[in-house]
């Protein structure tokens, strides 16, 4: 397996990430102006019926994507933010808890916007289970790393 | 809890804390935490070398004091 150098992996997944920012906005910018085109999207948006109107279902639809849109790029921007803090080598402080904190808690709020979009799709039932679990996993991340930074702090006062 | 005196010794032997750090070979920083009370452990070597530098025991520098 090809392995890198720990600099170049902190680069690449810096890369990454933004290119993810950039990504997600793009889509957002596009969709209205691409829904119609893509035949299975065109297909499920104008099925949404909600309290008798389709127009009120479109716009619903909408408000819940572009919804999701933000919270995917808070989610990206912290992670980015983090990045940067790990390239610096401040990865056992405050502020890096405090991102993963933040990503964690923008998962679950993804969660039960993924659990509120059921009217949108069934599938999303899905992705609400996997952005949960996701926020979890996040939410022992963070508690690992809060207890490294109290030993790492604990060691810098050790004289 | 635990109170460091090294501030006493110094003063008892007329040594500066550039002086203690360069005898004892801790940085300036390092010293200046463990004179304010800051540190949160200190090493046996450490320990020695500051009683080696203020030529005193170690109930000289290390004191309890019950809150």
């Amino acid at each position: 397996m090809l392995k890198i150098s720990t600099r170049k992996s902190v680069n690449l997944s810096i890369f990454l990430a933004v290119s993810f920012i950039v990504a997600v906005a793009v889509i957002a910018v596009a969709l209205p102006f691409v829904w119609e085109q893509t035949p299975y999207l065109s297909k499920i948006v104008n099925n949404i019926k909600l309290l008798d109107s389709y127009v009120y279902g479109k716009t619903m639809f909408f408000v819940w994507t572009y919804a999701c849109f933000l919270l995917v790029e808070g989610c990206c921007v912290f992670v980015f933010l983090l990045l940067l803090r790990v390239r610096n080598g401040l990865v056992f402080s405050e502020t890096s808890v405090a991102y993963i904190r933040m990503v964690s808690w923008l998962c679950v709020l993804l969660a039960l916007l993924s659990f509120v979009g059921m009217f949108v799709h069934p599938m999303t039932t899905v992705l609400g289970i996997a952005m949960a679990f996701l926020g979890l996993c996040l939410r022992v991340v963070k508690n690992v790393i809060e207890r490294a930074t109290e030993i790492k702090q604990e060691n810098d006062y050790t004289i | 809890m635990i109170v460091i005196n090294l501030d006493v010794m110094m003063a008892k032997r007329k040594i500066s804390l550039n002086e203690l750090s360069e005898r004892v070979g801790i940085t300036l920083a390092n010293l200046s935490v463990l004179k304010n009370n800051k540190a949160k452990a200190i090493r046996f070597s450490t320990l020695e070398a500051i009683c080696e530098a203020l030529d005193c025991n170690v109930e000289d520098i290390i004191e309890y004091r019950k809150d």
